[in-house]
């Protein structure tokens, strides 16, 4: 909840460029990255801008393709959101949350069913055509919510999908084509295989007021802008999803600029993500 | 201090009694909460590190208008127990001693409505946990034009002055005991409380802040995340400090909070602890 005076206030930061942080309206917060924090898992990372804490965890498992994509692999998103992760996290308000960011998440990754055209290469996945594939769980926690709860999301899945390894598997060759062919693992980290990353969308939220627009909002600054938009980026600057928040009814000319800012600022935060993911894995070695 | 599940020394003590946080396990005293042991005589019991605010009387708090009740507003300061504002403990125009009628109370809109922000004192404590709070004061009331930011309570320390002017930066500072911070530009002739209830028609009149206003805010309002984020105590003379080291960094306000200028601030802090102590 935030009073309209609290409200007018934040708007006049938006129009006079110094937002309640000392921003300027197309600055973001700082970001940072860890990765491999969860040891069970293929892959993980946990991603903090500003005060948004979320971490990721990538799970790679055995499963069956599903029927009418023979030859991909399978992806699962779920989001959970803590309950101490903020007002808007509690009870039934949280799993709706909870819902509609894996929704987004999973559009933003998986454009299409037969794996064509998606962020994520699910044919590489496949081990034996319409019998086993790898199926990629990607569970995400958001431990404390402050606003652009996608960006940071999106960014920690890249990372997370950037740090998994999936293990080599050998399929053993079997006379008759009916019969469930052996698998052998190869356990040896250096034989395992990576994800490809490098068409992994990032999501940037905008908001908008006015004729003023908003990157990286607090969660202070959301609510009193008048709506906002979230935009997925390829790494080239292409916007491949768009998702709205609630709010007022959005102009053509507001969405075009909306999208062009995505444009211009999803393949700069890359670059960041890509210099904290390299300082991350230095810390790591080390 | 201690974590969940830690157990606690009681050794020393042929007796002792089970306090709040805490747990026997086996015959042995084990923590449920996080944080700092305190012994009374016999009675143990463990002071959570983060907890809801608990009200002492006098407080200055900064509370939200969440509900417009019957004769009064109920508010929001982060305590554990409804906290109430009488229409009786607000300063109305025409004189504090007047009546309150029934004319009065159909206008409780027009004085604080649902999510306006005010400051408040706190003026009795009733024994089944609730909270009065009054504004009879010029310096109470509600708090328009400024930034609000929360900080865990236990960081703001009771003293003499919640109200500062912090004219250095031109900035009018509220701690609320409650862990709320409210900074807002000072203007030329306002009290602290920039607009008291008696007169509303100021607020209105009171122009939009300039950047140079807006900055000094966000810069202040920085530093008070980056104590709280250091989980150092939250006063107009840290507070300062941090101004001034980020001013012979060179460190502009939105810089603040990055992790280069969070290790130059405890460098420094850890330095001038050391020089104190010598």
């Amino acid at each position: 909840m935030i009073g309209s005076d609290e409200k007018d206030f934040i708007r006049g930061g938006f129009k006079a460029d110094i937002r309640s942080d000392g921003r300027a309206c197309n600055d973001s917060r700082p970001l940072s990255l860890s990765l491999g924090d969860l040891q069970p898992c293929s892959g993980s990372a946990r991603c903090t801008l500003g005060s948004t804490d979320v971490i990721v965890g990538v799970k790679a498992e055995l499963g069956a393709p599903l029927p009418d994509s023979p030859d991909c692999g399978g992806l699962h998103i779920t989001v959970e959101c803590s309950p101490c992760a903020g007002p808007t996290s509690q009870g039934r308000a949280g799993e709706a949350l909870s819902f509609e960011l894996a929704k987004c998440l999973e559009r933003a990754l998986n454009a299409h069913p037969s794996g064509r055209g998606s962020a994520l290469d699910l044919r590489a996945l496949s081990i034996v055509s319409g019998r086993t594939c790898w199926v990629l769980c990607i569970d995400a926690l958001v431990l404390a919510c402050d606003g652009s709860l996608l960006d940071a999301l999106s960014i920690a899945v890249r990372a997370a999908l950037q740090n998994t390894r999936i293990p080599l598997v050998e399929v053993g060759a079997t006379e008759d084509p009916d019969e469930e062919p052996e698998l052998e693992l190869d356990d040896d980290p250096a034989n395992a295989k990576q994800v490809d990353v490098s068409r992994v969308p990032i999501i940037v939220t905008v908001c908008q007021m006015d004729d003023a627009f908003v990157v990286d909002p607090t969660a202070r600054e959301e609510e009193a802008a008048e709506q906002a938009c979230h935009i997925a980026v390829m790494p080239t600057g292409n916007v491949c999803g768009m998702f709205r928040g609630s709010g007022a009814a959005v102009t053509p000319f507001a969405l075009q600029e909306m999208m062009s800012l995505a444009q211009k600022r999803g393949p700069l935060l890359l670059q960041a993500v890509g210099k904290s993911i390299a300082s991350a894995a230095m810390s790591m070695e080390t | 201090m201690v974590c969940v599940g830690d157990r606690i020394d009681t050794d020393m003590q042929e007796g002792f009694l089970r306090g709040h946080g805490t747990q026997v396990l086996d015959g042995q005293l084990v923590a449920t909460e996080c944080g700092l042991v305190e012994r009374v005589n016999k009675l143990v019991s463990v002071r959570p590190l983060r907890q809801r605010y608990s009200a002492a009387l006098g407080d200055i708090v900064i509370g939200r208008v969440t509900e417009v009740a019957g004769k009064r507003w109920r508010l929001d300061i982060g305590a554990r127990q409804e906290v109430s504002l009488q229409l009786s403990s607000v300063d109305l125009p025409g004189g504090a001693q007047r009546r309150r009628t029934a004319e009065d109370e159909i206008k409780m809109r027009t004085i604080f409505k649902e999510g306006d922000l005010l400051s408040a004192e706190v003026q009795s404590l009733h024994a089944d946990g609730s909270i009065a709070l009054h504004t009879r004061s010029a310096k109470y009331g509600k708090l328009t034009g400024g930034d609000l930011l929360y900080v865990p309570a236990a960081l703001v320390k009771r003293q003499k002055h919640h109200f500062t002017n912090l004219t250095t930066m031109g900035i009018t500072m509220i701690l609320g005991c409650n862990g709320m911070v409210w900074l807002a530009p000072t203007h030329e002739g306002s009290s602290a409380a920039a607009s008291s209830t008696s007169a509303p028609e100021q607020t209105a009149a009171k122009a939009p802040a300039s950047a140079a206003e807006r900055e000094a805010v966000s810069k202040a309002a920085n530093a008070v995340r980056l104590l709280a984020s250091l989980s150092m105590n939250i006063s107009p003379a840290s507070l300062l400090n941090v101004c001034k080291v980020c001013a012979e960094r060179g460190v502009q306000a939105k810089d603040m909070l990055t992790a280069s200028f969070i290790g130059a601030m405890l460098e420094e802090e850890s330095q001038q602890r050391l020089q104190t102590s010598l």
